[in-house]
């Protein structure tokens, strides 16, 4: 089990990671979710023994971790720019842990074959790692991460800087080989779908401190800052404000008062109404008129922009759902215990 | 303090090797031209009104603008076949037509000799055939051959310079103009030549450069009747020792090959200027009928024969006896080893001669000498220039190192000659001079392979492999070695290969009695007889299969995406 423990880290007097600590169980797979420069490359580099952390303690099995290089931690790491080695081919990448490592040699080709093949890179051992293409470089780079069965593994942004459609198989593929092999994996990325896909937990990151973790059901039901509501792509963050009269309780708005969800928050707040649990009609117990501004179809489900007096609001309704024309106005209702949330506002 | 000192202790060792050998050199031959006083330009002048040199001058452009305009001809078509075609052999005659261009000029110059020479296939055969006592073809010592040289040397830098480039050009340019009415002489006038004119150019000037300063090929090929300012320096120096004279034609090739040189960075700078690129397999086109196809074929036949002819013919005539020649008593004809065997033979038995044994060893000891010097002042040099934070001082003392390449070989013995021939530097006799020489001629070549390969050495492969478990010790082995490793001997056979070759320089200040291969080859050139010329042919092959071999090397060791020429 690795535990992190409060990690500092600062370069040039500015942090980049504070006070950060949570934990991966053994055979868990833990996303570490944030947008970019937000620290998760560095504490990947902390957790790796490749940068020092300022103070703090990685342990791994109720063991301290701070005087052991690298090459002893039996963590396996693949990089977000793969660094392959360009000298040596397919199989001597891949071999080159478990030859570190002193394997005899019929078992490193036993076992580079084996991670070959569950890669889909069969026949590309002798290969030049230049002349592969940017989806082959990734997996090569990963075998190489997986050939030495390390005791965590780390994997930095692995499908980057893929195309969509690749990306999601290879994604599907990834989480199903992990969870098979009962890898304890660390997994960095800023996409919430790849981390919702793959991911046990998630632990959300902002400019280098932890800002929540959760599993990815709770993260999405339940997002605990205005942050990690907008960065999981929850639209209508409205202003508000709090206000407790003896047992009563309610939200001004700007779409007027709204009953308050049970918190111990006061005055100055941020509302989310979440865009999923509004509904058109007049059926949930909150009503409102609306003016429809604009309609786009995604597939699966449509998104509508309205307007709520002045105030712009986003839907989420499924594909069937007939709308008027744009201009037009129309009903909505929603179910506050279910799409009212409220986060203290930030600074 | 450390990190502020490192790039100036990297730096120390080049710059004290250029300013020694390079610059201190050059500027005593420009002492040596104003030496005669009377103004600034009284050399100069001097040196015009005699109408002899204004005659070399008058040459030395005639010759290379022919040559180059020669080159373009020939090398435009086979430009657009290999970029807009494709055709059975394509890399095949890509990588013939760059084999001489890394061929030492005397291996070339003999080549010719044993195709077209008094002695070569084709005058034997004439002889044979109609039974004359004389060799019907006069192709050595003629303008003709010169040219011949030079077309087939440079070529293939107009085929991968405007082959690449135009190959990498959208058809659907061409095909838009089509579609607007132009024809395709139109098309090509007004559309594909704009585009490709800036590789034209850069790849003309480039071959201009390398005609204006050709040494071997005039020397053997073109004999007493054709002087270049090259070929004069030499003439002026070795057989004249009229050293002032020689030192302001330097000066003159020079001031030529620099404005030369200067105008060609520029040009390739605009070489890079992107245009519609193209991966070439989607530019490849079928002929358009037959007879397009016939001509197409037939040229590139020609073509393929006109390079594999006289290499061919070279390595033949090494393994061939021949019957009666100059009316010595005929052995039988046939394949023979015996040039090779008479290696050893001194034929002359003449101070200033040498067996070609002797020959070899010399060569292959400046060869090694060449080769320690080279990576010893190359790598700190590259280490430095491969440090992105030094980036300001990299930007102003790499051109630095580049400079020798830009110097004709023989302005750089001249310089060697005049400079380093009295204390506190008198290096004579001292058998350091040729290394110094090829060291100069080869460090452009060194540094520019190293530096890829030491930036290429990424802190992030050191951690990738440091996570894998390589503990320090193990990342340098499998890591750091492995890659400087083949990069030093890339360096080290750039270095070998240009030292081994090297005649220009080599001409000027060799001592007569340790010949190195290139300058043997040319005395045994030189001389009468069947067993001089054989053995002249042996070592041309044997220089050819060695340079040949080394690039060879070169291009296979080359870690595929470091390259950066």
């Amino acid at each position: 089990m690795l535990e992190l423990r409060k990690i500092h880290k600062s370069f040039g007097g500015k942090a980049a990671l504070s006070d950060v600590s949570f934990r991966v169980a053994s055979g868990e797979i833990v996303a570490l979710l944030g947008p970019s420069g937000s620290g998760k490359s560095t504490l990947l580099s902390v957790v790796a023994g490749l940068e020092k952390a300022d103070r703090g303690q990685v342990r791994w099995d109720g063991k301290n971790l701070s005087g052991v290089p690298p090459h002893r931690r039996k963590f396996g790491l693949m990089f977000q720019d793969f660094a392959l080695f360009p000298h040596r081919d397919v199989f001597g990448n891949v071999a080159f842990g478990l030859q570190m490592a002193g394997t005899p040699i019929t078992q490193v080709r036993r076992r580079v074959n084996e991670v070959l093949h569950l890669m889909g890179l069969s026949g590309l051992e002798h290969r030049e790692v230049s002349a592969l293409s940017g989806g082959e470089q990734q997996r090569v780079a990963l075998a190489r991460a997986l050939a030495p069965q390390p005791r965590l593994l780390m994997l930095d942004e692995p499908l980057g800087s893929l195309d969509r459609a690749l990306r999601t198989r290879l994604l599907e593929e990834l989480g199903t080989l992990l969870r098979r092999a009962g890898q304890t994996s660390l997994y960095v990325t800023h996409d919430q779908e790849e981390a919702y896909a793959i991911a046990d937990r998630i632990v959300l990151l902002r400019a280098g401190r932890v800002e929540q973790v959760a599993t990815p059901e709770e993260l999405y039901r339940r997002p605990a800052t205005a942050f990690a509501a907008r960065f999981l792509g929850l639209h209508n963050l409205l202003p508000g404000r709090l206000v407790k009269a003896g047992k009563r309780a309610w939200l001004q708005t700007t779409l007027g008062n709204l009953p308050a969800p049970k918190t111990r928050l006061r005055g100055e707040v941020v509302i989310l109404l979440r865009p999923d649990a509004i509904q058109l009609g007049r059926s949930l117990p909150v009503k409102l008129n609306a003016r429809l501004l604009s309609k786009r179809f995604r597939g699966r489900n449509q998104q509508a922009r309205i307007l709520v007096g002045e105030t712009p609001l986003v839907l989420e309704l499924p594909s069937g759902t007939e709308l008027p024309k744009v201009g037009a106005s129309l009903h909505i209702s929603f179910d506050p215990r279910q799409a009212v949330q409220v986060f203290p506002r930030e600074q | 303090m450390r990190a502020k000192l490192l790039p100036l202790i990297l730096w120390l060792l080049p710059l004290t090797f250029l300013a020694i050998f390079y610059f201190y050199p050059l500027g005593s031959i420009l002492g040596l031209s104003f030496a005669r006083g009377a103004g600034w330009l009284q050399p100069l002048l001097d040196v015009l009104s005699n109408a002899g040199l204004r005659g070399v001058i008058g040459f030395t452009f005639w010759q290379a603008i022919l040559s180059t305009l020669l080159t373009l001809a020939m090398g435009l078509p086979a430009a657009y076949l290999v970029a807009r075609h494709r055709f059975p052999g394509k890399s095949l005659l890509r990588a013939l037509s760059g084999v001489p261009f890394v061929l030492p000029t005397l291996v070339v110059a003999a080549a010719f000799d044993a195709l077209l020479g008094p002695r070569g296939w084709l005058n034997l055969a004439l002889m044979q055939l109609f039974n004359l006592s004389s060799p019907p073809v006069q192709f050595v010592n003629t303008f003709g051959a010169i040219l011949v040289a030079h077309v087939f040397y440079n070529m293939t830098i107009v085929l991968r310079l405007v082959g690449d480039f135009w190959a990498r050009l959208s058809p659907r340019i061409e095909q838009a103009a089509r579609s607007l009415g132009a024809n395709p002489w139109q098309v090509f006038r007004q559309v594909t030549l704009p585009m490709i004119f800036p590789a034209l150019a850069a790849a003309a000037l480039l071959v201009f450069i390398f005609d204006f300063t050709s040494f071997g090929v005039i020397l053997v090929l073109g004999g007493p009747r054709f002087a270049t300012l090259e070929t004069e320096i030499y003439y002026q120096t070795v057989a004249l020792f009229d050293l002032p004279t020689a030192a302001v034609l330097a000066l003159v090739q020079l001031l030529c090959t620099l404005a030369l040189t200067v105008i060609y960075t520029r040009l390739s700078a605009r070489l890079s200027r992107p245009a519609d690129l193209r991966t070439p397999k989607v530019s490849a086109q079928p002929f358009a009928n037959r007879r397009a196809k016939l001509a197409a074929v037939s040229f590139l036949v020609l073509l393929a024969l006109f390079f594999a002819a006289p290499l061919a013919g070279l390595a033949f005539r090494s393994v061939s006896r021949l019957g009666a020649e100059r009316g010595q008593t005929a052995s039988q004809p046939g394949l023979t080893l015996d040039y090779y065997q008479a290696l050893n033979q001194d034929p002359r038995d003449n101070i200033f001669f040498a067996s070609p044994s002797q020959a070899i060893r010399t060569s292959l000891l400046y060869a090694g000498a060449t080769v320690t010097l080279a990576l010893a002042i190359g790598l700190p040099a590259a280490w430095a220039l491969a440090r992105r934070r030094d980036a300001l001082l990299s930007r102003l003392l790499d051109p630095l190192l580049m400079l020798p390449l830009g110097t004709s070989a023989v302005t750089l013995g001249l310089g060697f000659i005049v400079a380093l021939n009295s204390p506190p530097l008198d290096l004579r006799s001292s058998p350091l001079l040729i290394p110094l020489a090829h060291t100069l001629v080869a460090l452009p070549f060194v540094v520019r392979s190293l530096t890829p390969a030491l930036r290429s050495i990424r802190p992030r492969l050191r951690q990738a492999a440091a996570v894998l478990g390589a503990a320090p010790g193990q990342v340098l082995r499998h890591i750091d070695l492995p890659l400087v490793g083949r990069a030093l001997l890339v360096s080290a056979m750039f270095a070998f290969a240009i030292s081994i070759g090297e005649f220009g320089a080599t001409a000027l200040i060799a001592r007569p009695e340790f010949p190195t291969i290139p300058v043997l080859i040319y005395r045994l050139l030189s001389q009468p007889g069947a067993l001089t010329y054989g053995q002249a042919m042996a070592l041309s092959m044997i220089l050819m299969l060695v340079t040949g071999g080394g690039m060879l090397a070169i291009e296979k060791l080359r870690v595929a995406d470091l390259g950066e020429f």
